[in-house]
C-alpha cells in the first residue's frame, strides 16, 4: 500500500481516466498532455487520450452522495509540485549535465573520442540519477481530487490557477494490469 | 573554451529560438500558463533537443553526406528525432516509473515541436562538429526554457490582471510575446556567431 498523501494547494492537478473496473476498485490511466493548453475536452477533440496501460488503483466510493466510479469516467488528480519539479530536475538535467562535462573533457581528443565519452557520462548521469530519484517515489504517489468536470467541444478552456480542494481518497495500490 | 561560452550565449540569447526565430510557439503558448508545466516541458524539450542534436550530427556526418543523400535530411531528422523522443521515453520510464506515470513527461508534445527539428536542421546546415552541435542545442534548448518559464511566469500575472475582454487569454500572450521578442532583438547587436 502506498504512503498516504495528505492533498493540499501545493499540488500540480491532471487528468486520469477509469480504464478498468474491478468488484471494488477501479484502474486509473494518466491522460497526455496535449499542446492545446491541455484542456479537458480532449475526449470531444480527440487530442489527447489515456495512456493504454493503467497506472493506479483505487477505490471504486467517492464517498458518500456520489455515484461510485465507472468506466470511461474522468478524475481529477494531485501530485505534489515541489517533489515533481525536482524528480523531474533530476531525471532530465542531471545525465544531460554529465554527458556535456564527458563531451567537453575530450574536446581535444576528435570527435569519435567525444561521442564515446558522451554515451558514458549520459549512462553515469542516468545511474545516479535513478537511484537519486527514489526519495520522491513516494510523494509522486498522486491523490484523486475528484471528478472532472464534464466539457463539450465547444467549452475548450485552459487549466485555471485556483487553489484545489480535496477529497481524501487515498492511491492503494500502484502496478499494471 | 571561450568559444564554447559563446556558442552557448549565442544561441540562448542573441538568437533565441522562440523570440527571435519564431519557432516552437505552439507549445510556447500551450504550456506557459503555469509555472510548473512550463518548468517540466522546458526540462523534457531540453533534453530532447540537445540529445536528437548530437544524433543528427551522427546521422548528417556519418550517413547522409558520405552517401550525397541530403535531400533526405528533413525526413531523416524527422525520424532520428521521433526515435530519440521514444529513448527518452524509456529512459525516464526506467528511471523512475512514478515520475512517467505522474508526469506524463510532456514527450508527444516534443515530438511535433517545430523547434527540435529547425534547430536540427539549421545545425546540419551549419557543418558545425560534434561538441559544437551538441552545445548548440543545449544552449538553444536554455533559450526555449528560459523564455518558456518568464513566459509562464508573467502569464499568471496577467490571469489575474485587468485585461480587457477582447483580450483576455491567447491574444494578451501573443501581445506579450512581442513585447518580449522586441526586447530579445536588442540582443542582435551583439553579433556573436
Amino acid at each position: 500500500m502506498n504512503a498516504r498523501h495528505e492533498p493540499d494547494d501545493a499540488l500540480i492537478e491532471g487528468l486520469a481516466r477509469v480504464v478498468a473496473v474491478d468488484s471494488d476498485h477501479v484502474w486509473l490511466a494518466a491522460e497526455q498532455p496535449t499542446a492545446c493548453g491541455s484542456c479537458a475536452t480532449r475526449g470531444v477533440c480527440g487530442s489527447g487520450t489515456a495512456k493504454p496501460s493503467a497506472s493506479w488503483r483505487v477505490s471504486r466510493a467517492m464517498g458518500s452522495n456520489q455515484a461510485p466510479l465507472a468506466l470511461g469516467d474522468t478524475l481529477r488528480i494531485g501530485v505534489d509540485r515541489h517533489a515533481l519539479t525536482r524528480a523531474s530536475f533530476t531525471a532530465y538535467a542531471l545525465p544531460l549535465v554529465t554527458m556535456l562535462v564527458a563531451a567537453c573533457t575530450q574536446q581535444g581528443a576528435g570527435d569519435a573520442m567525444a561521442i564515446a565519452a558522451a554515451l558514458a557520462g549520459l549512462l553515469a548521469g542516468a545511474v545516479v540519477a535513478k537511484v537519486w530519484v527514489r526519495r520522491w517515489k513516494d510523494a509522486l504517489v498522486p491523490v484523486v481530487l475528484g471528478r472532472a468536470p464534464v466539457l463539450t467541444a465547444s467549452s475548450c478552456s485552459t487549466p485555471g490557477t485556483g487553489v484545489l480542494r480535496a477529497i481524501n481518497i487515498p492511491v492503494i495500490h500502484q502496478g499494471s494490469l | 573554451m571561450q568559444d564554447l561560452l559563446l556558442v552557448l550565449l549565442s544561441t540562448a540569447i542573441v538568437n533565441n529560438i522562440v523570440l527571435t526565430k519564431y519557432l516552437g510557439l505552439c507549445s510556447f503558448m500551450g504550456t506557459s500558463t503555469r509555472i510548473d508545466t512550463a518548468i517540466g516541458m522546458a526540462l523534457a524539450t531540453t533534453f530532447v533537443l540537445t540529445l536528437s542534436n548530437g544524433f543528427v550530427w551522427a546521422a548528417e556526418t556519418l550517413l547522409l553526406a558520405p552517401l550525397d543523400l541530403s535531400y533526405l535530411r528533413t525526413m531523416t531528422f524527422i525520424l532520428v528525432i521521433a526515435a530519440v523522443v521514444q529513448f527518452t521515453e524509456m529512459v525516464v520510464r526506467r528511471i523512475s516509473p512514478p515520475l512517467y506515470e505522474a508526469l506524463g513527461v510532456y514527450l508527444p508534445l516534443i515530438t511535433t515541436n517545430c523547434a527540435v527539428l529547425g534547430v536540427a536542421l539549421m545545425t546540419a546546415q551549419g557543418g558545425y562538429g560534434f561538441l559544437s552541435s551538441l552545445l548548440r542545442g543545449f544552449g538553444t534548448s536554455i533559450g526555449f526554457s528560459m523564455v518558456l518559464i518568464i513566459f509562464a511566469g508573467l502569464r499568471e500575472r496577467l490571469a489575474v490582471a485587468d485585461v480587457p475582454k477582447i483580450f483576455e487569454g491567447a491574444p494578451i500572450g501573443f501581445v506579450t510575446a512581442g513585447v518580449l521578442s522586441l526586447a530579445f532583438m536588442g540582443f542582435a547587436g551583439l553579433g556573436v556567431h
